[in-house]
């Protein structure tokens, strides 16, 4: 007897439909998977035999095999765990063939016979090509994101059983269990714009780069509150829109990151890697399954890296392509995968090794210590930065005295003011402004002209930062909704807010 | 203390004197005494001084002892001994062997050939092109290398020995703030402007930035003396600025072409650097370290040194301060620094120093005066804003932020007043911070912080 089931497997962040063959003929007992099934795959076999005995179905004993179509993608993963076990209850003739015909099985079955989630379950159910799934529940809100499908969601193997067999109903969905993915509702790590003592310059930056996008580059010294004032970037970002959220949550998703009980991230992604970190995890791969790492992970949101300095400066080269393209690309013998990787970065960094370097006199680092420890940031990459903003101690009247002025919801107003202002220009920030669109967008007043100049005539800016104090001042501009000219004031802020990547050259002379 | 000309011994003999082949009887240390010269020994004494490890006094009391040829000859065939002065306990075969090892296979007439081929000057001690400064130096180098684009006083000159030109070396630490930078930069070029002679190591830090200073000026050329070869650049980060050195200056070193910049020719450098000068202007130092040596070397010449005065509460401004309290002179700008120059050329200073330096203002020169920076070309009247900025600096760099919070401005319009003030020189930033420039400093900055008196400027407020 033969019977076929619809599945699908990952490969990098997107799902590819799979069809579980399974063939029962009389022979030895046995039981092969092939169709390049990894090792957990492979497993299947043990779970499936268990998860059936402890269901009260029988094991056949006959000689099964089965085939994951098309043999040629690799299949990772316990995900076909389910569609193995529903297509072997097909072919020996327990289930009708028909009832499953045109729907979709997905999970991993515990030894109890037990449903458990599958990472990348969107991708996956987006990759289907029946009308209707059966997901664990944990994942059934995460699989009604997909348009187009009736998703269901089973308990357990048995449970499955019974509606294809028509003893039962598919359960509840609002029976959802508590706990089953963690609460990433409540983020821990975001701190609140009103908790920053001084630094005006640099919380203006922040504000800047949440509401152009443009990346940003704190320098100081240890104890500035550089870390500080990035986690308060996720509390000034707007919500994602349906189509980034949905982005975002496939990476998540298939990455096995909890997500939040809607099954949907709203909220933008704050992504710390720590500067350990091998490039796998940063940029995501792995040896045949393409997983994705932490630059996709922060799609739509903050890549955050604290003590850039202390990457190795060959992870630091690999960034420039995603802050490119908004993309990596990842090939491997075995996979090959493009997965999304927009981030808005954000990177803090001591001035040398002692890290004294922006204070004058106080710092102990030779030249040749600074020059090597410097020597990491690449030009190119720190060119990258819109914004660079010299970060220093607060003075204790203002860690004592200065009252909190802005909350982030304040801040976070003005940011989504703005980006609305982007959007109904065509682009969703002003970061992204093609260069050849700039005079259309941000045209100038002749003062902010006339400064722009002076400084190009004085070699104090490149004419790819010429495009990149435009932007920051097109931003700006929005910000203090100051209509569609940018004048001149506007010129000197952003010019004023990139100038703080001057202590990261210090002492450096001729 | 005594002025560097009563020091002079005549060290030389007149050029084409016949040395005498036979080793000198045991002189005295304290005297300095003629060596051995044969016409046409440029070569070998290139080569002797390019064998491993070999120090000038070693050379020099090798020389004194016999002709270059001679001694060349007793190192290849090993039958060299050391004069008594340079034994050390142990090692003297090993050294020796050294030598012999580092000698064979080596053509001196090559050496001098590929030397000369590639511009770099060869001088003897007793050669007319020989640095007339260096002449009447007790350890004067027996030979010395020079390259580059300027044109040293030859010690046959006309003019020799009076060293017609004034120098002024400008030392300290490699590990300078940018207040040292700055200072030894604008030091640099106004002392060059000022005809001055500038003279450094070519170091990082202070030394790199007189002359980068003195480069950028471009009115007389800077001199640099190395540790190492005249062709070996180092630091690295150094190269751009030896090229330019090299285009208008000279580079002038003790050590052979082609030599490694070793630990050990760094303190011998710095008293080359402080015979030749006039005056040794200390920028930053640390309380010990390079620096140090070369003002040791002055005091032990007779070098009037003075130093600039930096924060007490500046590491590396330690050494400056230290020597200001010992008594050295204090030069705050480019006139202090004129003046000294001015005193020890008349050769007026030395007893006095002490008057000079607790007595009232030093007198400034024609020179210095004629060289005071005027006044800014800054617009008639400020604006209100650009006049509340400026009032709210600090004497030193100031922060964005501390501005901000001062005059209660919003971002915008202190960020746009800051940008009319760098454009006009009177402001610049460094290492996220704003300073006021010294074209701006006619007044002190107490009084610019109280009311309306920065909107106009006081006269110039030169004596």
């Amino acid at each position: 007897m033969l019977a076929s089931v619809h599945a699908a497997t990952l490969t990098g962040v997107e799902g590819r439909p799979v069809t579980v063959e399974v063939h029962v003929t009389t022979g030895l007992p046995g039981f092969t998977i092939v169709g390049l099934p990894d090792a957990a795959c492979r497993e299947a076999r043990d779970r499936v035999r268990a998860a059936l005995l402890s269901s009260g179905l029988a094991w056949p004993l006959q000689r099964v095999t089965v085939n994951l179509a098309p043999s040629g993608i690799r299949k990772a993963g316990a995900g076909l765990d389910l569609a193995i076990a529903v297509g072997l209850l097909c072919a020996t003739g327990r289930v009708d063939t028909a009832v499953v015909g045109d729907c979709a099985f997905l999970g991993e079955l515990g030894l109890d016979g037990s449903l458990r989630r599958v990472p990348g379950t969107l991708a996956l159910v987006d990759a289907l090509v029946a009308g209707a799934v059966v997901v664990p529940l944990p994942s059934l809100a995460e699989a009604r994101l997909v348009p187009g499908v009736r998703a269901f969601g089973a308990r357990s193997l048995a449970e499955v059983v019974d509606v294809v067999r028509g003893n039962g109903e598919w359960p509840d969905c609002s029976s959802l269990e508590p706990g089953s993915a963690a609460p990433a509702d409540a983020a821990p790590d975001v701190v609140d714009v009103a908790f920053v003592r001084g630094q005006r310059v640099a919380r203006r930056a922040l504000e800047v780069a949440a509401a152009g996008g443009h990346h940003l580059l704190l320098a100081g010294p240890p104890g500035a509150g550089k870390t500080m004032l990035a986690r308060c970037l996720p509390s000034l970002l707007p919500r994602l829109d349906p189509a980034e959220a949905l982005e975002t949550t496939k990476v998540h998703s298939a990455a096995g990151l909890p997500l939040p009980r809607t099954g949907l991230l709203e909220k933008p992604p704050f992504r710390a890697p720590h500067h350990s970190s091998s490039p796998v995890a940063l940029l995501g791969g792995g040896a045949s399954l393409v997983r994705p790492g932490e630059v996709s992970l922060a799609t739509n949101g903050v890549l955050f890296l604290d003590e850039l300095g202390e990457f190795p400066s060959s992870l630091l080269e690999t960034l420039r392509q995603p802050l490119e393209d908004g993309t990596i690309c990842i090939a491997r013998a075995h996979a090959r995968a493009t997965l999304p990787a927009r981030f808005l970065l954000v990177a803090a960094t001591n001035p040398c090794p002692c890290g004294e370097g922006g204070e004058p006199g106080a710092c102990r680092c030779s030249p040749s210590m600074r020059e090597r420890y410097l020597r990491r940031l690449s030009a190119p990459l720190l060119d990258r930065f819109d914004l660079a903003v010299a970060v220093r101690r607060p003075s204790a009247r203002e860690l004592l005295d200065q009252p909190s002025d802005e909350t982030s919801a304040i801040v976070a107003e003005r940011v989504a003011a703005a980006r609305s202002l982007s959007r109904a220009r065509g682009m969703s920030c002003s970061a992204r402004i093609p260069s050849h669109r700039l005079d259309e967008v941000a045209p100038l007043t002749p003062t902010a002209r006339h400064l722009l100049g002076e400084r190009i005539r004085a070699g104090a800016l490149s004419a790819r930062g010429l495009d990149r104090v435009r932007r920051v001042a097109r931003t700006l501009a929005d910000l203090d909704d100051a209509g569609d000219v940018v004048d001149d004031e506007h010129v000197a802020v952003a010019l004023e807010l990139r100038a703080g990547r001057d202590v990261l050259s210090s002492g450096r002379v001729a | 203390m005594i002025g560097p000309a009563v020091l002079s011994v005549r060290a030389v003999l007149p050029s084409g004197t016949q040395g005498s082949p036979t080793p000198t009887p045991t002189p005295t240390p304290s005297t300095a005494r003629t060596i051995c010269r044969e016409p046409d020994d440029a070569a070998f004494v290139m080569a002797l001084c390019a064998l491993p490890g070999i120090g000038p006094a070693t050379l020099r009391a090798l020389l004194e002892r016999q002709s270059a040829r001679a001694c060349w000859d007793a190192v290849r065939s090993g039958t060299l001994s050391l004069p008594s002065g340079r034994r050390r306990v142990g090692g003297e075969q090993e050294r020796l062997a050294r030598w012999r090892a580092g000698a064979a296979g080596v053509d001196p007439a090559e050496l001098l050939d590929r030397a000369r081929g590639s511009g770099i000057g060869v001088h003897v001690l007793g050669d007319p092109s020989y640095p007339a400064m260096l002449v009447g130096e007790p350890s004067a180098p027996v030979v010395c290398f020079t390259a580059g684009a300027g044109d040293l006083e030859g010690a046959g000159s006309s003019h020799a020995p009076t060293n017609g030109q004034a120098r002024v070396a400008i030392v300290g630490t490699r590990s300078a703030t940018h207040y040292g930078t700055e200072v030894a930069a604008d030091l640099g070029a106004q002392l060059s402007e000022a005809g001055v002679c500038v003279v450094s190591g070519l170091a990082a830090g202070v030394d790199a930035a007189a002359h980068d200073g003195a480069i950028a000026s471009g009115v007389t050329p800077p001199l640099a003396i190395v540790g190492g070869g005249v062709d070996v650049v180092y630091p690295a980060r150094n190269r751009r600025l030896w090229g330019r050195l090299l285009s208008v200056g000279t580079v002038l070193s003790e050590a052979p072409p082609g030599a490694a910049p070793e630990r050990w020719r760094f303190p011998l450098r710095n008293r080359l650097v402080a015979a030749v000068s006039d005056l040794v202007i200390v920028v930053e130092a640390h309380r010990t370290g390079g620096a140090m040596y070369t003002v040791d070397a002055a005091l032990a010449r007779g070098v009037l040194v003075a130093a600039v005065p930096g924060s007490v509460r500046s590491p590396a401004s330690d050494g400056t301060n230290a020597l200001i309290a010992d008594g050295a002179l204090v030069v705050r700008d480019v006139g202090d620094a004129m003046a000294l120059v001015a005193l020890v050329r008349a050769g007026q200073y030395g007893d006095e120093r002490r008057s000079l330096a607790r007595g009232p203002q030093p007198r400034r020169s024609a020179a210095a005066q004629s060289l005071h920076v005027d006044a800014s070309p800054v617009e008639a009247s400020d604006d209100d804003v650009t006049a509340r900025v400026l009032a709210a600096f600090d004497s030193d760099a100031t922060r964005l932020e501390t501005l901000l919070a001062r005059t209660g401005l919003d971002l915008g319009s202190a960020s746009l007043a800051l940008d009319r003030l760098v454009a006009s020189g009177r402001v610049r930033r460094r290492s996220g911070a704003y300073e006021r420039t010294s074209a701006d400093r006619g007044q002190p900055a107490r009084q610019r912080r109280s009311g309306d008196a920065m909107t106009r400027r006081d006269p110039d407020p030169v004596d």
